[in-house]
């Protein structure tokens, strides 16, 4: 019997906010916070704690440095960040599959 | 929050597509190269009295890579317009690189660039050495007769295995240099006698470069117009280097306003397409 596709979703990666910042942080060399801040329509603080999630995760990498005097916080994927995104898309496409089967 | 696996895919798509649609850039670096090639045009003047000056045809010409960046007719400033595309190209990638960083700290999202510089540092050397260099090679000291049908499966042999060399996962910094050393070794197959596809070894190498460098761009923009304006440049430097340009209007200059204004045209297009999806 094949395994349900719900086994194979992270529960770190398995959250709305935390798929959008990989899926943006994917597609660039990297991003900075304030985009993703305005992107996905989070506040500073709920934005923080989650690249804190995926931080402590080994997902994303932080850099943080100054443009003038304004402080930048700018963020990239790691390679197993890009691999744990692959695995949780992959994933719901197989729970929509089975979905749209059933 | 999208509950549903389908709602969930349909969101991360639409977050991809606006992260991929905002570093999109690449009209600068198509303008660029279209003002210098637009630049060169004072240097590209056909000489009207060419064998007052005929100085190639020596034995070693071929390897001289200031060769490859004149026309292929000759001209009044073929020194001049060699050294003016030498300074150009490195000015185009080193510009390109700056354009995408300081683009990154206006928008917030940074295109990755190390692919572009690899390729259009490698491609320019490809051009100028390497292409030259094995068509000497397999012209000289090959086995058999180089017929169409040989080379059409040696270059099929040969971008397979460069197509491996680039998916590698592990190991890539020597692979995907690999990978560009048997493309330059498979184009180099198209300028053998029975093949005779004029890469800009005569003359024009500097946009076959540059039509190397707009492919790289499309590939690492992700985007279906500047894959068209590169494919399309790609087919214009093909044209003009296999067409005879010398009786045209502007004295052998005809090609290069054609590139020239493919490339304007199309950064204008780009930046025009930008503007409307922002």
């Amino acid at each position: 019997m094949t395994e349900h596709p719900t086994a194979a979703l992270d529960d770190v990666v398995h959250q709305r906010h935390r798929l959008g910042i990989l899926t943006i942080a994917a597609e660039v060399k990297r991003v900075e916070f304030a985009y993703l801040k305005s992107t996905l329509g989070l506040t500073a603080g709920n934005l923080s704690r989650h690249i804190a999630v995926l931080e402590e995760a080994g997902l994303l990498v932080i850099e943080k440095g100054y443009e003038g005097k304004r402080p930048k916080t700018w963020v990239s994927v790691t390679a197993a960040g890009r691999q744990a995104l692959a695995a949780e898309m992959a994933a719901l496409r197989a729970l929509l599959e089975r979905h749209g089967r059933a | 929050m999208a509950s549903d696996p389908g709602e969930l895919l349909d969101e991360l798509a639409g977050l991809r597509k606006r992260a991929r649609d905002d570093r999109h850039g690449y009209w600068f670096p198509l303008l660029l190269m279209g003002v210098l090639t637009l630049v060169s045009l004072p240097l590209s003047q056909a000489d009207p009295n060419p064998t007052d000056h005929l100085v190639d045809g020596g034995p070693g010409w071929w390897m001289n890579p200031l060769v490859h960046l004149r026309l292929k007719t000759e001209m009044v400033h073929p020194l001049g317009l060699a050294l003016y595309w030498l300074v150009a190209l490195l000015v185009g990638v080193l510009a390109t690189v700056w354009w995408y960083r300081w683009r990154a700290r206006r928008v917030g999202v940074e295109t990755p660039t190390g692919t572009y510089v690899q390729v259009a540092l490698f491609g320019l050397v490809a051009v100028l050495f390497g292409i030259p260099l094995s068509t000497s090679v397999i012209l000289h000291y090959t086995l058999f007769y180089p017929t169409i049908l040989v080379a059409a499966v040696v270059m099929a042999v040969l971008l397979g295995l460069a197509l491996l060399c680039f998916r590698a996962r592990r190991w890539r910094p020597l692979f995907v240099p690999l990978g560009l050393l048997l493309v330059s070794v498979a184009l180099s197959l198209l300028q053998l006698p029975d093949v005779d596809v004029d890469l800009g070894m005569a003359g024009g190498a500097q946009f076959m470069a540059i039509a190397l460098g707009l492919v790289t761009l499309a590939w690492i923009e992700r985007s279906v117009l500047c894959s068209v304006i590169a494919v399309v440049f790609t087919t214009c430097v093909l044209i003009v280097n296999n067409l005879s340009m010398e009786n045209d209007a502007l004295g052998g200059a005809g090609g290069v306003l054609l590139l020239a204004a493919t490339l304007v045209l199309g950064g204008l297009g780009a930046l025009v397409a930008g503007r409307a999806s922002s």
